[in-house]
């Protein structure tokens, strides 16, 4: 395994977007461009772009670090064959993306910056950069982003969203109503288009958090009751529904909405970041953002993200485990038992899949497989007391149904 | 001209700030070599990304041999496998301060009986202090991955080891402790805050976004059962966690603090989870606790997401009189803020104080309130350190990419805080891995020192020379010879209309106790007015105390009264 910021991959850095650009720089051939603090630093640059530092890719799955090396790679012949800038605004808007879906947010939003300069009309770029930052917690500079992207398409629902949102986050309670209202403002109530819905129970939801101050909270709460209407399934409405009925006195109506409340919030549509997830390569990358997605209450995206896992990777214990943890969860037992024995098989020392599978067997009535399981991982882990609740649980149901069936003649 | 290096977005360290107050002054000094403080943590980083090696641990300040001055306990981690190496130990330093007059520390870890960090059933997290006995001296509970040891402080300036005949070893994981009284019959109790069932057994692969090996998130264990142990009074302690309710939720738990939130007389706990709704313990006062988190508003963030609460700070930020909190988080999620309106009803006020943006890119574990500048407003430190591997630290080759900056924020009076950067943030922002700070007068002038612990890194004492010509006053709050934990004090100085109030305790941050002395900037007056409400809910009041000193203030001493003739 690799260790800790190991520079075992290294050698693979060789072959970088930077180093080309760099050798492209000092070249001259680089569509004239001149790279303050990387090249020469003395030539006044004719037009800058950001040095994209390639990420280090040693630690990801082979699927994934070659598809990444290859756009790298791609990128800097293009750099080097002086593509058009609509072109190479794309070369670098695909590299870009390939980096978000990643996670590679510092190197994606470099590339999104190149992109943007080199398409000024193109809302996509900035957009993404901002999503960029915003995922990596730049919230400064996402806001600036999401301003360039606005003024390039203000009609952009999801632009004003993140940036309603990225105003949320920093603190900047009015700057986010604003964005919200704008999105208010250029949709229709009346619509049924799905994608405005949602859209407008975002702008609702956000707006209510940002109105939540002692002397907004009816409007606050108008807003929320607004979004909640709109998604019904985001429960995340209810806690700060909850919360504001509480600052208003209304502890009855409070505790109703927080005994209900949950972590579904409202979601909208983005059409930049939506086909980012089709990018991904690697089944670990998929079981990670499946992870995320269970945690965040999202069962059936989750679900797919561990079945693509599952296709992508059939050796992998993890993903086989998820699913049919999944499977299980939904009470398709017969469904889910395949996935957890083979996930036992493929990795026997994952005591929590043995687990499943022997808490899946009880439920299917399989109890002496299932007794069998659980001493499996009473072996492993001597001391899991939830296991030994579980496994002395099944054993009296075996027993009673034993001496059940033996006093009605059954074999 | 030299070339600069190109910034890295994504490495806090580079990161810069708006919110920056960057006039020349020196705040903190790093003074560790200095004093001779050479205490080098060790996480055990051993092959396989195992989730205690980014925890780290705590230190503790506090009067072992009862000179008047503040010795250090510092924590190791050790190790988690049999790897060959040496870890560098538990560390007890002496402070040579009353002795010689100067600031300085003397290793004194061999004349006691601390922990061993050799053979893994004791892998080091935190510490707590009280005087559980109630002998004077200062006493040490240090936690544990495995058994923790309760440190009994002899009086002779060395420590023995008494966890077996008090009952408290245990084997859980357990990372923060708060001693206090829970049941108020005079004796510390102990809360014990557990985090997560691993070991080497159940040790699982965890990706990152990127889907490379990173390490696990708390989710991917179960968690363990927090407890609290009750102090029979006669050196033992008997647990009562599941009939004092605390069993009913459980989380993964980093941090603890004791406060009297509602200001009903009965101390209640803040417990803080990672990535699992936080609680607060009420304390109905009957033995029994009740989590009224959800509805106080302090269990999840504004849109009802659990955090990745590590640690907290307590203090009456809004000069209100009662203990509002902020709590530290993981990168992208700020740290959050919630203002108490007095009966442990929060709101979460973190936009109105300027925090949020300047929280977003790190992680925070230990935190503070202290007056840093002697102005009378709360001034705030945070150790940060990341727990996921930071792309761009990674890029460069850095063998332990976890490094954020240190923040130092100060208050500006009017409720919002702005980060102090320039050339002297460079003694805090070292760009370490930091887990726990501890705050206290170390050279006993008057202000809040700070030392930080550093995962797999060196320790840091950072001094305070922010304001050494600012008016303070300082107390030391005694019950029968002992601190008086749980005593709240409201201070007045002279011609100030607004009193700042201040909880006697050593609990709170990141696994680290505090100094249990106060000390109040008087912004230039020379006199203060003081009264004290003690746990039994008795009020004593001391006028016109004088300025430029330390005050001990023994229950009995001051002038009895009752709450509505001190505006209580």
């Amino acid at each position: 395994m690799t260790r800790l910021g190991s520079t075992a991959s290294r050698p693979r850095q060789a072959v970088t977007t930077f180093t080309h650009l760099l050798a492209a720089a000092r070249l001259g051939i680089l569509l004239g461009f001149a790279w303050v603090a990387l090249a020469s630093c003395t030539a006044p640059p004719a037009r800058e772009l950001t040095p994209v530092t390639p990420p280090d890719l040693g630690r990801l799955e082979a699927v994934a670090r070659d598809t990444l090396e290859a756009a790298q790679q791609g990128l800097d012949q293009a750099l080097v064959h002086r593509l058009p800038d609509e072109e190479l605004a794309e070369r670098f808007g695909d590299v870009g993306r390939l980096y978000l879906a990643h996670a590679f947010r510092d190197a994606a939003a470099n590339c999104f910056q190149n992109a943007a300069i080199l398409a000024p009309d193109a809302a996509a770029w900035p957009h993404l950069e901002g999503v960029a930052h915003q995922e990596a917690g730049r919230l400064e500079e996402a806001a600036e982003a999401f301003d360039r992207a606005i003024a390039r398409d203000d009609a952009s629902f999801a632009a004003r969203l993140r940036q309603g949102r990225v105003w949320l986050d920093a603190g900047q309670l009015s700057a986010a109503a604003e964005q919200f209202r704008a999105v208010l403002s250029q949709t229709h109530a009346a619509t049924t288009q799905e994608a405005t819905q949602k859209a407008r129970a975002a702008a609702y939801y956000g707006l209510g958090r940002a109105l939540r101050t002692p002397a907004t909270l009816d409007e606050a709460i108008r807003a929320l009751e607004a979004a909640r209407e709109l998604a019904p399934d985001a429960n995340a409405i209810h806690y700060a529904l909850g919360q504001a009925h509480r600052d208003r006195g209304n502890a009855a109506r409070a505790k109703e909405f927080l005994a209900h409340a949950g972590t579904r919030r409202p979601i909208f549509d983005d059409p930049h970041t939506d086909p980012l997830g089709a990018l991904l390569e690697g089944a670990r990358v998929h079981i990670a953002l499946g992870s995320q997605a269970r945690r965040l209450g999202r069962r059936a995206q989750a679900f797919e993200l561990f079945r693509k896992a599952v296709t992508i990777e059939p050796g992998n214990a993890r993903a086989q485990h998820n699913v049919g943890a999944m499977l299980a969860e939904a009470g398709k037992l017969a469904e889910a038992l395949p996935y957890l024995q083979r996930a036992t098989a493929l990795d026997p020392a994952a005591t929590d899949a043995l687990f499943d599978f022997a808490s899946a067997l009880a439920q299917s009535g399989q109890l002496q497989a299932s007794l069998a399981a659980f001493d499996a991982v009473l072996t492993r882990t001597p001391d899991d007391r939830e296991a030994r609740r579980r496994r002395d649980a099944v054993a009296q149901l075996h027993t009673r149904n034993t001496a059940r069936d033996r006093a009605a003649g059954k074999p | 001209m030299a070339c600069a290096p190109a910034p890295s977005p994504g490495d806090p360290t580079a990161e810069p700030s708006n919110t920056t107050a960057t006039d020349a002054r020196k705040w903190l000094t790093d003074v560790t070599a200095q004093v001779s403080v050479d205490f080098v943590h060790q996480a055990g980083a051993a092959e396989g990304y195992l989730l205690p090696e980014i925890t780290g641990s705590g230190v503790a300040v506090f009067d072992l041999e009862g000179d008047g001055d503040l010795d250090l306990y510092w924590v190791d981690s050790g190790r988690l496998k049999d790897d060959g190496t040496t870890p560098s130990g538990d560390r007890l330093l002496r402070n040579l301060l009353a002795e010689s007059g100067q600031l300085g520390f003397e290793d004194v870890s061999a004349r006691s009986d601390l922990p061993n960090r050799m053979g893994g059933e004791s892998y080091g997290m935190g510490i707590a202090t009280g005087d559980f006995d109630r002998d004077g001296w200062v006493d040490l509970l240090v936690t544990a991955m495995g058994k923790n040891h309760l440190l009994h402080n002899q009086g002779d300036g060395t420590l023995r080891d008494v966890s077996e005949a008090a009952g408290i070893e245990g084997a859980d994981w357990t990372v923060s402790a708060s001693f206090f009284d829970a049941d108020g019959d005079g004796w510390l109790d102990l809360f014990l805050g557990n985090y997560v069932d691993w070991n080497l057994s159940n040790q699982q692969p965890c990706y990152g976004d990127s889907g490379e090996i990173d390490y696990c998130g708390p989710i991917a264990y179960p968690p363990q059962a927090n407890r609290l142990l009750r102090n029979r009074g006669d050196g033992t302690f008997e647990e009562i966690s599941e009939r004092a309710g605390i069993l009913a939720v459980t989380g993964p738990t980093l941090g603890i603090v004791a406060g009297d939130f509602d200001r009903d007389g009965h101390d209640d706990l803040y417990v803080a989870n990672d990535q699992a709704p936080n609680q607060l313990w009420r304390n109905r006062g009957d033995g029994t606790f009740e989590d009224i988190a959800l509805f106080a508003g302090c269990a999840v963030d504004g849109e009802g997401q659990p955090q990745a609460s590590m640690g907290i700070g307590t203090a009456d930020l809004d000069r209100d009189g009662d203990l509002d909190l902020l709590l530290t988080h993981l990168r992208n999620e700020s740290h959050t803020f919630y203002v108490n309106d007095g009966a442990a009803t929060f709101r979460d006020a973190t936009a109105s104080t300027a925090l949020a943006a300047p929280s977003w890119l790190m992680t925070g574990f230990g935190i503070g309130f202290f007056d840093l500048d002697r102005d009378g407003w709360l001034d705030l430190f945070v150790a940060n350190g990341s727990v996921k591997v930071i792309e761009a630290q990674a890029a460069r080759g850095d063998p332990y990419p976890l490094r954020e900056p240190n923040q130092l924020f100060r208050n500006r009076g009017d409720g919002t805080f702005e980060a102090i950067r320039g050339p002297a943030a460079s003694a805090w922002e070292a760009g370490a891995v930091s887990r726990g700070v501890a705050f206290g007068d170390l050279d006993n002038d008057g202000d809040t020192d700070l030392v930080v612990s550093n995962s797999q890194g060196r320790a840091q004492v950072l001094r305070n020379d922010a304001n050494p010509d600012g008016t303070w006053l300082g107390l030391r709050v005694l019950e029968a010879a002992v601190d008086a934990i749980g005593a709240w004090v409201v201070v007045t100085p002279e011609g100030a209309t607004r009193p700042q109030s201040r909880r006697v305790s050593t609990d709170g941050s990141y696994a680290s106790a505090h100094d249990p002395r106060l000390q109040i900037g008087l912004d230039g007056a020379t006199h203060a007015n003081v009264v004290i409400t003690w746990p039994d809910g008795r009020i004593e009041s001391w006028s016109q105390l004088a300025a430029n000193r330390y005050h001990v203030l023994d229950r009995g001493t001051g002038q009895a009264t009752d709450a509505a003739s001190n505006g209580l």
